[in-house]
């Protein structure tokens, strides 16, 4: 019989890469597929025959898509992209899936509460896919995108707004608790708000961004002096060679980070945060001087991820 | 009349020429349709070009890269025409693997080719460190037909070798039992398993000889099963129980597309009683055939859906075979008793030899045994018993425990392993690791499967990895597979 042997099978160099996480929300989505089928976490440069699929799973990865997506891909398309990377380059400019706030980065094995991971200044949530991935296939793991990066809409511009935004989408999916939240830089922020909102919050925790990886969009740059329009071609050229936003990203995609970016930071200073006497639990080398006076912090010192993850898990686990 | 290979495609060329031979799939899924003219004009070519290549005096044999291609049949049929020994080989075998196997080919053949994509062929260095052949000398063709890898009980890689060349015969192309299941001369098959594997393997040759019009799907996904069952309207079948499987869960699939089906059968690995039972319901009992026989031509069991449905769980009666079950000690057990299955059939010449040397067990009057065991009815109606060694089958292919804890203690990360079989939706059974990591040491599960896919073919590499303290042995060292209980699947295999 065939259906498990006439595959390639990785023979070097694809296989080699190991995790480079997912970028933008076919990606992750695809990813989340791949880990589903396959039944491990894979990063985006993986060799879906390489790590043991077959046609039968590829088969399933082609049903997911015409689910998903509404699309019947040819029978032999993962054999031609075997990677979440290249599939997810065919999938990206047919997407018109509704782009809700909430993204799935990690199914888990439903017998644990969910973590809902809200985004950084960047309004990206494929920073937290590492940290799913190290905490461990059997957590589920949500994402909050901010508003107005993959299509044209205003981003929302206070941190009660989105907490309030936020919240809906979760009691949506979860009436009730308990809920687990947390965030890197204006995602710690949003969820202490959200905790503010919804009762019996187990968590609220504020992680260190650069515990999870270098921010190096160039943002920092924007602070001084927004890009004129005739640099965005250039920043978006970099930003693909640096392997920041895929290949076939929209080119719209720098605009709109600008403007994400420019709205959260806006949002951040502007933060007066409701009263709350339950503590954050803080994940970083320093205490997080970002946040209000006010807030009662609770530090878990954890020099790399490692660390993050473990200390992460033993709170949650 | 008793015909060469070359002389019997020929002779089918001459009587319908634009007929079709052969219908395939290039890379990019276009179809190309070879009429029996151009098949045979392709086939003597490639077969002068084989002869010419030889070096008279040497035993050679040609290995074919067989994906389900139009060039792999052609060169298939071409070695077969030159009257060359064979070689099926799975494409995506991993370097490790294939040089084991050309080793083995290296035992019986001095010199071996490899059948290029342009059809021609090209001398291929032996792995090193290997002894020249110790038995005989002169070409050595003509009398090995072709060699197959079969399923590898131990997890070494295994060839049978069947004596040629092979020869058309009306009475005995196909053999008789196949003529059992609807097959009919000039008839249009589809081949859906692999081209490197036994099963079908023989029915292309059967096709081929057969004057069939022969359509080979590249790859397996069961809703273009359908479709090119449909397209091409396609009146015999062979498919293992896995395929069953997965065509049964293809949306809305129905009688109607298996309209022009005269017989689906099915071979390979036990088939589950639903599996069984929705062919039946799809097909009606009449069209649904099971043959048990392994690849070793020992002899066969055959069973038409009617009888199944009488009797649940056979594999049916022999077909020109007789069947003894033998207890441990080699006694003859009574009807309804469990025991090793042995079978004796007349046609014994054409049964295959192993070349490296691990034989059938054969009784002295002539009985053989693949190591099967079962119980016959007092009907003569046989029953299979679970195998009981540590074999993993992963959707009808066998892997060894073994090999993969070795691949698995290779990685850095990783102090021991042991493999276990996992129950697998539509496979039956899948590989599952249980790892124990160095102290300190950290390693993704993605990273493991990959390290294993550089080591392994693609099936053997674990679908579920448990990382676990340490493995559970006995006192003398010996891994206690049976405490590591099977775990659910883990969401690898989704509805």
């Amino acid at each position: 019989m065939n259906a498990v042997r006439d595959e390639p099978v990785g023979t070097g160099s694809t296989t080699e890469t190991g995790y480079e996480r997912p970028r933008d929300p076919v990606e992750i989505w695809l990813a989340r597929q791949w880990q589903r089928i396959l039944g491990f976490g894979v990063g985006i440069r993986e060799n879906f025959f390489g790590l043991g699929g077959n046609s039968l799973d590829a088969a399933r990865v082609i049903d997911a898509i015409l689910v998903e997506f509404g699309v019947q891909l040819p029978l032999n398309v993962v054999t031609e992209h075997p990677t979440v990377e290249g599939l997810a380059a065919v999938l990206r400019d047919g997407d018109e899936r509704p782009s809700g706030p909430l993204i799935a980065i990690q199914d888990g094995d439903g017998t644990r509460t969910p973590l809902f991971l809200v985004h950084p200044d960047d309004g990206q949530v494929g920073r937290y896919c590492r940290l799913a991935n190290a905490l461990g296939e059997e957590f589920a793991v949500f994402g909050l995108q901010a508003e107005g990066l993959y299509h044209d809409a205003e981003p929302l511009r206070t941190v009660p707004s989105m907490a309030d935004a936020y919240v809906s989408v979760l009691r949506a999916i979860h009436p009730t608790g308990p809920y687990l939240l947390g965030g890197c830089e204006i995602g710690a922020a949003i969820a202490y708000e959200m905790a503010v909102r919804l009762d019996d919050v187990r968590l609220v925790a504020a992680i260190d961004a650069e515990l999870l990886e270098p921010s190096d969009t160039g943002a920092e740059s924007w602070l001084r002096e927004p890009p004129p329009q005739s640099q965005l071609p250039e920043i978006l050229a970099d930003w693909q060679e640096r392997g920041l936003v895929p290949r076939n990203a929209a080119p719209e995609i720098v605009a709109r980070s600008l403007r994400v970016w420019q709205a959260n930071r806006d949002a951040a200073r502007d933060w007066r945060p409701s009263p709350y006497t339950e503590p954050m639990d803080v994940f970083g080398r320093t205490q997080n001087t970002a946040l209000p006076a006010t807030v009662v912090q609770r530090a878990h010192d954890c020099g790399t991820e490692d660390r993050l993850t473990a200390a992460l898990r033993e709170l949650i686990g | 009349m008793v015909l060469s290979v070359r002389r019997r495609i020929a002779e089918i060329a001459q009587a319908e020429p634009d007929r079709a031979a052969l219908i395939g799939f290039d890379a990019d899924l276009a179809e190309q349709v070879l009429s029996w003219r151009r098949f045979a004009d392709r086939v003597a070519d490639a077969a002068d070009a084989l002869r010419a290549a030889l070096n008279p005096g040497t035993r050679s044999c040609v290995v074919v890269p067989a994906g389900n291609t139009p060039a792999a049949a052609l060169g298939i049929a071409a070695a077969l025409a030159a009257e060359v020994p064979v070689f099926p080989l799975n494409p995506a075998t991993a370097p490790a693997e294939r040089d084991a196997l050309l080793s083995l080919l290296g035992r019986r053949f001095a010199h071996i080719y490899l059948m290029d994509a342009q059809l021609e062929p090209q001398r291929t260095q032996l792995p090193a460190g290997l002894e020249p052949p110790t038995t005989g000398t002169g070409t050595g063709t003509g009398t090995t037909a072709y060699l197959l890898a079969t399923g590898a009980s131990t997890g070494i890689p295994k060839i049978s070798a069947r004596p040629g060349p092979l020869r058309y015969a009306p009475a005995t192309t196909p053999s008789l039992v196949i003529r059992q299941t609807g097959w009919r001369t000039g008839q249009r098959q589809l081949i859906v398993g692999p081209l490197y594997h036994a099963a079908p393997f023989t029915a292309f040759l059967d096709g081929l000889l057969d004057g069939n019009t022969v359509v080979l799907q590249p790859f397996f996904a069961p809703q273009w099963t359908v479709e090119l069952v449909r397209r091409y309207a396609v009146e015999w079948l062979q498919l293992t129980p896995t395929h069953m499987r997965e065509i049964l869960r293809v949306q809305d699939v129905a009688e109607a597309d298996f309209g022009t089906l005269r017989a689906m059968l099915h071979t390979a690995a036990r088939c589950d009683p639903d599996t069984k039972r929705g062919w039946i319901d799809l097909l009606g009992p009449r069209r649904v055939y099971e043959l048990y026989g392994a690849t070793e031509g020992v002899g066969v069991t055959l069973v038409r859906g009617d009888e199944w449905l009488a009797r649940p769980g056979t594999v049916g009666r022999g077909f020109l075979t007789q069947i003894r079950i033998l207890d441990d000690a080699g006694r003859q057990v009574p009807s309804g008793t469990t025991g090793t299955v042995f079978l004796r059939t007349p046609q014994s010449l054409s049964r295959s030899d192993y070349l490296n040397d691990q034989s059938i067990r054969t009784t002295p009057d002539g009985f053989a045994t693949v190591g099967d065991r079962g119980r016959v009815d007092q009907d003569g109606y046989l029953y299979l018993e679970p195998r009981d060694h540590d074999t993993i089958n992963v959707g009808g292919e066998k892997v060894d425990p073994d090999e993969v804890e070795a691949a698995l203690r290779d990685h850095p990360a990783v102090l021991d392993a042991v493999a276990v079989a996992v129950p697998h939706q539509s496979l039956g059974s899948v590989v599952a690791a249980h790892v124990v990591l160095r102290p300190g040491a950290g390693v993704r599960k993605a990273e493991l499967a990959a390290h294993c896919g550089r080591r392994l073919a693609g099936y053997k590499i674990p679908k579920q990895f448990v990382f676990i303290d340490q493995l559970p042995r006995s006192a003398a060292g010996k891994v206690q597979r049976w405490r590591l209980t099977p775990r659910d699947e883990n969401g690898a295999t989704p509805l």
